[in-house]
C-alpha cells in the first residue's frame, strides 16, 4: 500500500479479512511471507509496528468496566502521549463523535455503536501512520458514519494509508481508491472500481454486482426461491 | 519496559476486576486506594490489638508461643506463593475478556513484559490483604517474643513470594491460551469431559490441601526438614528465614538471592510464554464431524417431560459440561463431599455414630439444588432474550431448568449416603428415611432457587460471576436454610436421640416412623409454598419482556 492510500479489503464471511488484519498487526502469525509497516518488519518487531498503526477491530475488545476517560488514557499511554496531548486528542475526538457526555461512565453499558465510537477515537487517538479498519462503521449513527468517513478522506489526504473492511460495497465504492478482493484466504480481484468492473466484463454494473459474481454468490435469487418463503 | 504504562495497565485491571466482582459501575470498593486503606486497616487493627493481648500474657505462655510463632513466620512466605496460586486458579484462569484479557492490549503498542508486569502487580494487589494481615498479627507477637529480627525480612520475602505466586499464574494463563484452543481443536468431547474432570480433580485437591489437618503436616516437615526443603525453589524464602532464626548470615543471603532470581526467571518464562502465546488462535470446535445438520428427535427424554422441557433441560446439560465458568460449579458437590470427609479419615475417633452421615445427607440438598437452580437464569447473560422470546409456558420452564438441579443433586445424595453407610452407619430404616425427605428437600431447595433467581437475576457472565444477586443469594439461603432444617428436624431429632451422637442414651417417643411421617407432612407443604414462588417469579421474568 502507498501512502495516502484507501484500501477496500471486501470477501464474503470467512474469506480472511479479519485474519489479513491481525497478521499486520503480528498479532496472528503469516503462514508464510513477511509484513513491513512503515519499515519495521513486524515478525520480528511487533511491538514497534503497532505504534504506527491505529485499528479497530470488527468487535471492539475493550476493558468495559473502565470509564471511557480511564480507557482512553491507558491507550494514550501506550501510544506514549503525554498528558497533554492525551487530554486534548481525545478531548476533540469525544466531542467530534459525540461522546463527551459519555466520557467518565463505565463502557459495559455502552451499545454496539458508542463502543465503536470508542475504538475509533482509541485508533486515531496517536495519529498513526497507517489505519486499519476492520468493518469500522458497525452500529454508527448516520452522523457519525459520515464525520468517520470525512476522517478518513483528510488522513489520506495527510499521507496516512487505510486498509478498511466492510460488507457495505456502495461504501467501499464511494470512499477506497483501491479495492482488493478476497476469497477462501486468497486474492481474486484487486484494482480500482473501474478496473475490477472491467476485468470481471461488468464495466457498467454496481460494486455489488461484481462483487457476487467474482465471488461465486450470483445464485441469491435461486436460494430465495428455493427456500419457499 | 516502561514503569508509566506498567502501573496504569495495572491499575485498569485491578479496577476492572473490582468493578466487575462487585456488579457496580463506580463503587466506593473499587478504587485501588479504598484497597490500600483496606490493607492499612488489616495491618493496624490486628497489630494494636494484639499489642494489648500479648502485654497481659504470663511467661510460661509466652514461652510456650516462641516455636509457634517462628514456625508460623517461616511459613509466611510458602503460604503466600500457595494462596496466590490457589486463587489464581480457582479465580484468576477463567476470565472474561472484558476483565482481563489481553486481546483488549494485543493491538497496542504493549510489549509481552510490560503486560506480564502489569497483570501480576494487579493479581497480587488484588490479594495484598493477605501480606498486611499476617504483618498486622506477627507485627506484636515478634516484638513481644524476641524474634523482631526476623520481621522485616519475613515479610520482604512473604511479598517476594506472593509476587512469585502471581508470576506463576501469569504462566499458567499463558499456557491455557495456547493448550485450551490446541486441545479443543483435537478433540473437542474428549478435551470437554477431560477438562470437566481436571477441573473436579483440582478444586478436590485445593480443598484437602488446604484442610487443617494436611497443612499442619505440610508445615511441619518444612520446619523440620530443611535439607528436604533446599531443593524446593517455591520454599527457598522459607529457608532463608530459617536460616536467619539459626543466625546462619550466608545461608541467608544465598536463599534471600535466589528467591529473588527465581522471581526474575519465573517472570521471564511468563513474559517469553505471553510473547509466543499472545493472543490466543481462533477456534472453531466441532462436536460431530458429519458436516451436516440431522436434527434430533423431538422426544421427551422422560420423567414427566415434554419435547420442550426436554430440549431446554439438554441445554441446560450442555452449558453445564461446556462452559468453562460453570462447570467449576459441578465440582462444588465434590468438594463439599470431601470437606466432610477430610476431617472424618484424619480423626475418625470423632466422628463415630449416626449423626455425620445424616448431617452430610442434609447438607447436600439444601446446597446443592439451592445452588444449581439459583444460577441457572443469570449464567444465561445477554442471551436470555431468546429464551425469553420463546413460546414457553413457566411451568415447562420450571421442569426444564430444574432438571440438571434436580438429577445432580439427587445422584450426590445417593452417592453421599451410600458412602456413609460404608463410613458412619446410620442403619437401612433411617437411610432409607433419609433418601425419602432428602428428595423432598432438593425439591424444596430447587424452587426457591429457581424462584430466587428469576426475581434477583445477574446477568454479568464471567469466572466469577454469581448469576444471582447478593441479595438474592442471601434470600435464598435464608429460605432453603430454614426450609431444609424444617422438614429434617423431626427425622434429625430421631436419629440423635437414638444413638446418634456417641455416648447418648436412646430417647423414646420419638420413633422413625411418626418422625419421618412428620417430615414428610412438613415436606409437602413446603414443597407446595415454594413451587407458588417459583412460579411466581417466573412469570413476573416472563411478563417483564
Amino acid at each position: 500500500m502507498e501512502p495516502g492510500e484507501i484500501r477496500g479489503l471486501l470477501g464474503p464471511n470467512g474469506s480472511g479479512k479479519s485474519t489479513t488484519m491481525k497478521i499486520i498487526l503480528g498479532v496472528l502469525k503469516p503462514d508464510s511471507g513477511s509484513i513491513n509497516v512503515c519499515g519495521v518488519d513486524v515478525g520480528s518487531k511487533p511491538v514497534e509496528a503497532r505504534r504506527h498503526i491505529g485499528y479497530v477491530p470488527e468487535t471492539p475488545f475493550l476493558y468495559e468496566y473502565l470509564s471511557a476517560a480511564e480507557y482512553l488514557d491507558l491507550v494514550g499511554v501506550a501510544y506514549g502521549l503525554s498528558r497533554e496531548d492525551r487530554k486534548k486528542r481525545a478531548g476533540e475526538l469525544l466531542i467530534a463523535l459525540q461522546m463527551d457526555n459519555h466520557v467518565n461512565e463505565v463502557m459495559s453499558g455502552f451499545s454496539q455503536g458508542m463502543r465503536q465510537k470508542i475504538a475509533l477515537i482509541s485508533a486515531l487517538m496517536h495519529r498513526p501512520k497507517v489505519l486499519i479498519l476492520d468493518e469500522p462503521l458497525n452500529g454508527l449513527d448516520p452522523r457519525s458514519a459520515r464525520i468517520v468517513k470525512e476522517i478518513l478522506h483528510r488522513l489520506a489526504g495527510d499521507g496516512v494509508s487505510i486498509l478498511f473492511s466492510t460488507h457495505v460495497l456502495e461504501i467501499a465504492d464511494a470512499i477506497c481508491s483501491k479495492i482488493t478482493i478476497i476469497n477462501e484466504g486468497s486474492i481474486i480481484a484487486e484494482g480500482t472500481s473501474q478496473e475490477i468492473k472491467a476485468m470481471a466484463g461488468l464495466k457498467s454494473s454496481s460494486l455489488e454486482d461484481v462483487f457476487l459474481k467474482l465471488t461465486g454468490s450470483e445464485d441469491t435469487v435461486q436460494v430465495v426461491e428455493a427456500l419457499r418463503l | 519496559m516502561r514503569p508509566g504504562l506498567v502501573i496504569t495497565l495495572s491499575s485498569a485491571l485491578l479496577k476492572s476486576y473490582l468493578r466487575s466482582s462487585q456488579r457496580a459501575s463506580v463503587s466506593f470498593f473499587s478504587r485501588p486506594w479504598v484497597m490500600l486503606f483496606i490493607d492499612i486497616v488489616l495491618f493496624a487493627a490486628p497489630a494494636i490489638l494484639l499489642q494489648y493481648v500479648v502485654g497481659a500474657l504470663s511467661p510460661s505462655i509466652i514461652a510456650a508461643l516462641v516455636p509457634l510463632v517462628l514456625q508460623a513466620m517461616i511459613s509466611l512466605p510458602v503460604l503466600m506463593t500457595s494462596a496466590m496460586i490457589v486463587s489464581g486458579l480457582m479465580f484468576e484462569l477463567g476470565q472474561g475478556s472484558a476483565i482481563s484479557s489481553s486481546e483488549a492490549v494485543n493491538w497496542l503498542p504493549v510489549s509481552p513484559r510490560e503486560y506480564v508486569a502489569a497483570s501480576a502487580l494487579s493479581t497480587s494487589s488484588l490479594y495484598s490483604a493477605f501480606p498486611a494481615l499476617a504483618a498486622g498479627i506477627t507485627l506484636p507477637l515478634t516484638a513481644k517474643l524476641g524474634l523482631f529480627y526476623l520481621w522485616p525480612v519475613a515479610m520482604v520475602l512473604s511479598t517476594l513470594s506472593l509476587l512469585l505466586g502471581a508470576l506463576i499464574v501469569e504462566v499458567l494463563k499463558a499456557i491455557m491460551n495456547r493448550v485450551s484452543s490446541t486441545v479443543y481443536k483435537r478433540s473437542s468431547r474428549f478435551a470437554m469431559a477431560t477438562r470437566l474432570v481436571a477441573l473436579i480433580l483440582l478444586f478436590s485437591l485445593v480443598q484437602i490441601a488446604f484442610q487443617p489437618y494436611f497443612l499442619y503436616w505440610v508445615l511441619g516437615i518444612i520446619v523440620s526438614g530443611i535439607e528436604v526443603a533446599q531443593i524446593i525453589p517455591l520454599v527457598w524464602p522459607s529457608v532463608a528465614l530459617i536460616s536467619l532464626s539459626r543466625y546462619d548470615l550466608f545461608q541467608v543471603t544465598l536463599y534471600s538471592t535466589l528467591s529473588f532470581l527465581l522471581v526474575f526467571a519465573v517472570y521471564e518464562t511468563a513474559s517469553q510464554l505471553r510473547r509466543r502465546y499472545w493472543s490466543p488462535v481462533p477456534i472453531s470446535i466441532s462436536i460431530d464431524d458429519s458436516g451436516e445438520y440431522i436434527p434430533q428427535a423431538s422426544t421427551s427424554i422422560g420423567f414427566g417431560l415434554s419435547p420442550l422441557t426436554s430440549a431446554l433441560a439438554m441445554k441446560e446439560f450442555r452449558a453445564l459440561l461446556r462452559r468453562k465458568d460453570l462447570s467449576r460449579f459441578i465440582a462444588i458437590p465434590v468438594v463439599v463431599v470431601i470437606s466432610f470427609l477430610v476431617p472424618m479419615v484424619a480423626a475418625p475417633g470423632d466422628m463415630s455414630g449416626r449423626a455425620p452421615g445424616f448431617f452430610l445427607a442434609a447438607f447436600i440438598p439444601f446446597i446443592v439444588p439451592l445452588m444449581f437452580s439459583t444460577i441457572t437464569i443469570g449464567q444465561e447473560g445477554n442471551s436470555v432474550m431468546n429464551l425469553l422470546s420463546l413460546p414457553i409456558k413457566p411451568s415447562d420452564l420450571i421442569k426444564g431448568k430444574l432438571a440438571p438441579a434436580w438429577l445432580i443433586s439427587g445422584l450426590a445424595t445417593l452417592g453421599v449416603i451410600a458412602g456413609m453407610e460404608i463410613m458412619a452407619p446410620m442403619g437401612l430404616s433411617d437411610a432409607l428415611a433419609t433418601m425419602v425427605v432428602s428428595a423432598m428437600t432438593i425439591i424444596i431447595n430447587s424452587f426457591i432457587g429457581l424462584g430466587v433467581g428469576a426475581r434477583w437475576p445477574d446477568y454479568t457472565v464471567g469466572s466469577r460471576s454469581r448469576y444471582v444477586t447478593m441479595k438474592g443469594f442471601i434470600i435464598g439461603f435464608i429460605l432453603s436454610g430454614f426450609s431444609t432444617l424444617v422438614v429434617f428436624a423431626p427425622l434429625g431429632l430421631h436419629i440423635v436421640t437414638s444413638g446418634g451422637v456417641r455416648g447418648q442414651a436412646p430417647v423414646t417417643g420419638l420413633d422413625l416412623l411418626p418422625m419421618l411421617a412428620t417430615s414428610i407432612f412438613l415436606g409437602v407443604v413446603l414443597i407446595i409454598l415454594s413451587y407458588i414462588f417459583c412460579k411466581r417469579g417466573v412469570e413476573r421474568l416472563l411478563s417483564n419482556t
